[in-house]
């Protein structure tokens, strides 16, 4: 067993209606207290910062138990929401902590293995272990989207000599989670590899033309089962 | 022995089969049927891509004339 250690800094120049600074990894962010609590509301503050803690070290441990399980995901979205109750009086405190997780682009039919993931992570997450009776922390709605389209890789192809595209987009499609997509650009028009995936997968792919040529063709390829 | 004689003739036997395979599919294509050409040009790939490189690269290049011939049939019937 050994201890670790870790380290903030904060500055705060003035009365309560003053702005601090947090820094941390490297990162200076600007804090108040908040406005609903007669502060500035500048920047962050105090409670969001406690609700940024529990929902970081939910969601490192929530991708660690889908790696573990094998359950694929292109991105996890995590919302937090925190309510404090019996404000103000010497009885607020922060009453409930809800963490609402949204998995992009993970394996449709397997919903109720995410959700068993969600409610493993709100128990094993290490930070939220620390917080105190009087705070109910749990886990809220579970989502489930498409990937973002704007995260969608562009595999231009066109530099390469052709034994090695094929190697390339074959290896890419293969890494494709469920619902996310690549827009393969090629100079000549990629039919054969349509016909190779409905011959390999069929019905795993869809295929899409954004352009047909005569110099460059553009297909978006989405796996779609 | 018997095994080993057999083995022989696949390797002589397969790539033999695939050129007479790659003719059949670009004939067939050319009858008009790339549809169901390439279907099978495609099939035949998969079955030899992860043993039989230079094959499964004889009917990729299958691939491409069917889907080339395709294209061009298309242009020349495409209103101007």
């Amino acid at each position: 067993m050994t201890e670790l250690s870790f380290q903030s800094r904060l500055t705060w120049t003035g009365g309560r209606q003053s702005i601090g600074s947090v820094e941390a990894g490297g990162e200076r962010f600007q804090y108040s207290v908040p406005a609903s609590m007669g502060g500035l509301g500048t920047g962050t503050n105090p409670e969001e910062l406690l609700l940024s803690a529990v929902g970081s070290c939910y969601t490192a441990t929530l991708a660690a138990i889908l790696e573990a399980l094998q359950l694929p995901v292109a991105q996890l979205q995590i919302g937090v929401q925190g309510t404090v109750a019996d404000y103000p009086g010497p009885q607020a405190r922060i009453s409930r902590i809800v963490v609402n997780p949204t998995f992009l682009g993970s394996d449709v039919g397997r919903e109720a293995d995410y959700e068993s993931a969600a409610r493993k992570a709100r128990e094993r997450c290490f930070i939220g272990r620390h917080l105190g009776p009087q705070t109910v922390y749990e886990v809220g709605e579970v989502d489930f989207a498409e990937p973002e389209s704007e995260s969608e890789e562009v595999l231009d192809v066109r530099a390469l000599p052709p034994p090695r595209r094929h190697q390339l987009i074959f290896g890419r499609l293969d890494e494709l989670v469920r619902g996310a997509a690549i827009t393969l650009v090629n100079d000549h028009d990629p039919k054969p590899l349509y016909y190779q995936l409905e011959a390999t997968q069929p019905g795993h792919f869809s295929w899409d033309y954004v352009e047909g040529g005569p110099e460059t063709w553009r297909v978006r390829i989405a796996r779609i089962a | 022995m018997a095994s080993a004689h057999r083995s022989d003739r696949v390797a002589e036997v397969v790539p033999g089969l695939v050129r007479i395979l790659d003719r059949s599919i670009r004939a067939l294509g050319d009858q008009g049927e790339e549809e169901a050409a390439c279907q099978l040009a495609a099939e035949a790939w998969a079955l030899l891509e992860s043993e039989w490189d230079s094959e499964a690269g004889r009917l990729n290049g299958t691939l491409h004339y069917l889907t080339r011939q395709g294209a061009e049939g298309n242009r020349g019937t495409a209103p101007a």
